[in-house]
């Protein structure tokens, strides 16, 4: 029953008080992205009033030191610069740190000490998000010593108060081992309670992709097979693997990029509507398209030197602690069918890698050719594509044909763009920043659901494991800078097709 | 034109923008268009070329400058907005030695405008061995030459003939004038009877002759005939035609030649053995026959006739 104050249609989020635990405080995520995050809620006046937050790690430090090192990376990274004087020091009296192995039990008893001290300090009332920013081999550790100290609650004795862990990528490297993952992690917890983050889909363009395709009959009534060719989904970045040398040849970029971000991605571009905007209807759409996806053709790439921006890069195997003989993808494409009513014979082609010419990410819905009777004997004219891109330069952009001004002129290709920044102004929240608060919201719209990450692991881990077994002997197969290695244009080549130059 | 590192050209392009918010200009682009050039006498002319066709069609332009003078690892970045009448589009310029040319392909790569065409303009001689030519024409849906750039012409035509044939040629698109205006006297069946039967055919040009040889190879290869043709170099505007004569074995005359003061006019004087037709005057488009020929996707079937006819010579 409506809430006799609430108007109806007015969206009303109830953000309980609480306290977030970062674990690997002390981590690169921790200062890049979780701190801004804190930091912009906090200036947006999104955080509750009564809040606090704990750095949980293993190094030695004072609360002073921790909250000097998160206003630093809060003064680099943040969405908005400078940072607010006034704002930052009533918000660095609600920052603490904690010093603990993960492991270490004692760690967590007194961690509980604390955060009942900060209870009564801040009126936090019991309730607790727990941001494991570790590696996933420390996820069951962490919960088995938050359970035993009864920092965990019990969601069928307890209603009082809540506690919510937020778990980072990857879920398991492979089907079996997310299935494991889960199963420990149920023996602490509810589903509810797990908040698996992606962050791709914590961002507005991510999330507009919903609104985008059902509340415009324009687009929805041509989104099937009968109008589309074909779609194409892209994740390029120009950086390489950096410092992540030992992370990236335990996981790929299938594990990194397409299990995960690009599963979202696809899932909501080839979802039916849902019956409401509940996380479970929303989620329940989306994982009957992962259960449908079919794997056709996948090919594998691994950059070698080359150029970005003019400046020289050495190739994957070249770098620190990369085996010079590394068998790892940075580069993967792959060719799905979603095998339904709407879908069926509409080719998916999924594509990312690292050290592309350009960072991007975007959606392109090619459309089918008009009937060839007019217009093709001097001019032939291009498909129309609708695009919409994910990062950078968010926004939406429709190709169609148009004719040139003059007598006798040609049809040209003419763009119709939207960008974000053009209407909307400023710059969008960070992805963490809108997942942060759902989570303390308790709202699983935008966080992976077990069902949908097994269903993604189920489809990828036969191709996984391919790969793991063959070796690829044309490695490294495209140079940095340019769009990946010649066996993914032939991929789309024996569709007659091309990947969009971006 | 802003000094830049390869790194900024991005960001610096888009502060650029910011500062052309208060002025109401519109960013405008209907293609990207990537121009290859060497540092040699002919740039300044490319670069006018550039700047007409985005004056008639606002493109991103992408210009590589090829300094062989320069140290071999120099490479300069620059970026600039053309103004237009309403609105202003994108120069990016690439200033390569010869060591630093490979680097440009993937500095283009990195700044093409997503969903528009590419048009490559490579204004040399078309030598699939230079180190940009399988990069550039790889990228672009539609290649330009110029064989006014050219000393061998059948070389030319048969590396032309040897790529996919999504590409056209600048002289070929300066005689359409001169196409048009022999179509249109020679449209009905009684004019073209008289034209199949020339015996001579002058054409007055001035140097370089490629346009001339152009409308020779163009008359032979669509009419058949093969009359004797003088091609008579004069003073003028370099490489241009300036008049063509034509004359028949029944002894009729037709005289086309260019006002020297309004170049774009040509009068018309047709002549019988009996008697002498009043002079007529036919107006030339404005160079906008480049700029349409540029955004046409397939290659012209004469044009493909004309160089077949080139490649035997």
């Amino acid at each position: 029953m409506t809430h006799p104050l609430e108007e109806p249609g007015l969206t009303l989020r109830l953000i309980d008080p609480c306290i977030v635990v970062i674990f690997g405080a002390t981590g690169d995520l921790t200062a890049r992205k979780l701190f801004p995050a804190l930091y912009n809620l906090a200036r947006e006046g999104q955080l509750p009033s009564q809040f606090a937050c704990v750095g949980f790690a293993r190094r030695d430090k004072t609360h002073d030191q921790f909250r000097a090192e998160m206003r630093e990376a809060v003064e680099k990274y943040s969405r908005v610069k400078p940072i607010e004087e006034s704002l930052w020091n009533n918000f660095k009296e609600q920052i603490f740190y904690h010093k603990s192995e993960f492991h270490e039990e004692e760690g967590y008893r007194s961690l509980n000490q604390f955060l009942l001290e900060l209870d009564s300090r801040f009126g936090t009332k019991g309730n607790r998000v727990f941001y494991l920013s570790t590696q996933p081999s420390f996820f069951p550790t962490i919960c088995s010593e938050l359970h035993k100290t009864g920092l965990l609650y019990d969601t069928d004795k307890i209603k009082d108060r809540w506690s919510r862990i937020i778990v980072e990528k990857p879920f398991g490297h492979d089907l079996a081992s997310a299935q494991a993952l889960q199963t420990e992690l149920l023996q602490f917890l509810k589903e509810p309670q797990i908040f698996r983050i992606d962050h791709y889909l914590g961002k507005e363009t991510v999330q507009n992709l919903l609104v985008f395709r059902f509340a415009n009959s324009i687009f929805e009534s041509l989104w099937n097979n009968r109008y589309i060719d074909h779609i194409q989904i892209t994740v390029a970045e120009d950086i390489g693997i950096g410092s992540r040398g030992a992370f990236w040849e335990e996981a790929g970029l299938v594990r990194d990029i397409i299990q995960n971000h690009m599963m979202q991605l696809l899932s909501l571009v080839a979802m039916e509507p849902p019956g409401s905007l509940t996380a479970d209807a929303i989620q329940d759409e989306k994982v009957k398209v992962v259960r449908s996806l079919r794997l056709t053709g996948a090919v594998r790439g691994q950059y070698g030197p080359g150029y970005i921006s003019a400046g020289s890069v050495p190739g994957y195997r070249q770098e620190k602690n990369v085996s010079p003989t590394s068998n790892v993808e940075t580069y993967a494409a792959m060719r799905l069918f979603v095998d339904n009513w709407r879908w069926d014979g509409v080719p998916f082609y999924l594509r990312a890698g690292k050290r592309l010419p350009k960072r991007t990410t975007e959606i392109a819905v090619t459309f089918k050719h008009p009937p060839g009777v007019l217009f093709q004997e001097r001019d032939h004219h291009e498909a129309n594509v609708l695009a919409i891109r994910i990062q950078p330069d968010e926004g939406i952009g429709l190709k169609i044909n148009c004719k040139v001004p003059g007598p006798y002129s040609p049809i040209q290709p003419v763009k119709m763009d939207f960008r974000y920044s053009s209407f909307f102004g400023t710059s969008p929240p960070e992805a963490y920043e809108r997942l942060i608060i759902d989570c303390m919201a308790g709202d699983t719209t935008l966080f992976a659901r077990q069902d949908e990450v097994f269903a993604s692991w189920k489809l990828l881990t036969p191709l996984l494991d391919e790969w793991a077994r063959t070796k690829a002997e044309d490695f490294p197969n495209y140079q940095s800078g340019t769009w990946g290695p010649a066996s993914a244009d032939a991929l789309l080549a024996q569709d007659g097709r091309k990947w969009r130059l971006l | 034109m802003t000094l830049v590192a390869p790194s900024d050209i991005h960001s610096a392009l888009s502060s650029l923008w910011t500062r052309m918010e208060a002025t109401h200009t519109l960013r405008a682009s209907l293609f990207n268009l990537i121009f290859y050039a060497e540092a040699n006498e002919n740039l300044p002319y490319v670069r006018s070329l550039a700047q007409s066709i985005v004056q008639r069609f606002p493109a991103r332009i992408l210009f590589i400058t090829h300094h062989p003078e320069k140290a071999p690892d120099f490479l300069e970045t620059r970026i600039s907005l053309i103004p237009l009448t309403d609105n202003a589009c994108d120069l990016i310029e690439i200033d390569a030695g010869t060591a630093s040319l490979q680097k440009a392909p993937f500095l283009i790569l990195a700044h093409l405008l997503t969903d528009l065409p590419i048009y490559l303009v490579w204004s040399t001689n078309p030598d699939p061995k230079h180190p940009l030519f399988a990069p550039l024409t790889t990228l672009a849906d539609r290649y330009i030459f110029d064989s006014q750039t050219t000393s061998n012409l059948p070389q030319f035509a048969r590396t032309l003939l040897s790529l996919p044939h999504t590409f056209t040629d600048l002289t070929w698109a300066r005689i359409e004038d001169w196409r048009q205006l022999l179509t249109a006297t020679f449209y009905t069946p009684d004019r073209l009877a008289h034209l199949l039967q020339a015996d001579k055919i002058q054409i007055f040009y001035s140097n370089p002759p490629t346009q001339a040889r152009y409308l020779q190879t163009w008359l032979t290869s669509q009419l058949g005939i093969h009359p004797t043709f003088e091609l008579i170099a004069e003073e003028a505007t370099p490489g241009s035609i300036i008049s063509l004569e034509i004359s028949t074995h029944t002894g009729w005359h037709f005289s086309f030649g260019r006002d020297p003061k309004q170049p774009h006019q040509v009068s018309m004087r047709f002549s019988t053995p009996e008697s002498c037709a009043i002079p007529l005057r036919y107006l030339f488009e404005k160079g906008h026959s480049i700029v349409r020929e540029i955004g046409h996707t397939r290659t012209s079937h004469q044009f493909l006739q004309l160089l077949t006819q080139l490649s035997h010579e």
